[in-house]
């Protein structure tokens, strides 16, 4: 029962997303992503490349596996990226704390004497 | 280690390598590609009905937390989950193969189908910041998997692929 009132729930959420998206697509606003003439038109990134033939015939492309090798890269740069970011981040922290730290033993130092 | 905890792990992986898949359009050639999306979009429903709570209790919590980590991270997993739609909707919008299989002929236009390599070159970004984010707790239990290190619970958001 829960089950199912929470996923009414989110469907409901997905209708509001698919609607606004709907909105969006009649606004001016939508050419901002929009890939109109991209069916008819020449090679790029929308053009996808099969190398079995014809797009819905073929199972893995592995004449293809440059694509995902891409994918893999993309995605393992983005996370090296950001978790070089973090590892800074943690090791600022914690040179400021010990800075602070000695800062204030210093303090307790000078009062002591 | 928990049982749920070797259960995350491992949904997420699963998960991750089929967006990768995915992701590797010219790789998996258009069916594949469609199928895979459907399966990604129907694992989504399930997971997040199943974390319908949390998606309500994070989403309270971050007009109520001070800016930091935490927060960093339930941003990330909401706007994720939000891409993640826009990109299976769009898809189906799209579809030329899974959608005529089951009955239906889609109208497609180049608004959805800019809208879906949009939302995936998105999600690409927020997958990569996403497993980053987690990425001691993905340490910890793949070592602890292998034999080695010490066993720790899921963060909360571990499994919100
Ligand atoms: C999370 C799931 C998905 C991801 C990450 C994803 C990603 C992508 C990407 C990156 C492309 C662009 C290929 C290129 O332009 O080089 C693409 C194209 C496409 N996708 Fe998806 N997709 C997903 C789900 C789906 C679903 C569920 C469907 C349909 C049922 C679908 C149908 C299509 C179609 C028809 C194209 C070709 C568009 C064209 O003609 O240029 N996708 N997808």
């Amino acid at each position: 029962m829960k089950f199912l009132r929470h996923f009414a729930a989110l469907l409901g959420v997905l209708g509001i997303i698919f609607a606004l998206a709907l909105v969006w697509k009649h606004t001016p606003l939508a050419s901002l992503i929009s890939n109109g003439d991209r069916q008819q038109s020449g090679p790029g990134r929308g053009q996808p490349q099969f190398a079995g033939g014809p797009a819905g015939g073929h199972v893995f492309g592995f004449a293809n596996l440059d694509d995902l090798a891409q994918s893999i890269a993309v995605l393992s740069a983005l996370i090296a990226g950001v978790v070089i970011i973090d590892l800074r981040r943690r090791d600022r922290r914690r040179e400021s704390l010990t800075r602070a730290r000695a800062i204030a033993q210093q303090r307790i130092a000078a009062r002591a004497k | 280690m928990p049982r749920h905890t070797k259960i995350d792990f491992w949904l997420d992986l699963a998960l991750l390598i089929s967006f990768v898949v995915d992701y590797s359009f010219s790789f998996t050639g258009l069916t594949v590609h469609e199928w895979t999306g459907v399966g990604l979009g129907a694992s989504l429903l399930v997971h997040v009905t199943l974390h319908w709570d949390w998606v309500l209790r994070t989403t309270k919590k971050l007009f109520t937390t001070p800016a930091g980590r935490e927060k960093l991270r339930w941003v990330v997993d909401l706007l994720l989950l939000g891409a993640m739609s826009l990109c299976v909707l769009s898809g189906i919008m799209i579809s030329r193969s899974a959608m005529s299989a089951l009955g239906w002929e889609t109208n497609r236009d180049g608004f959805w189908t800019g809208l879906h390599t949009t939302a995936a070159d998105i999600c690409v970004a927020l997958v990569g910041v996403h497993v980053a984010l987690s990425w001691r707790w993905v340490l910890t239990v793949g070592r602890r998997l292998v034999g080695k290190g010490s066993p720790t619970t899921s963060p909360s958001t571990a499994s919100a692929l």
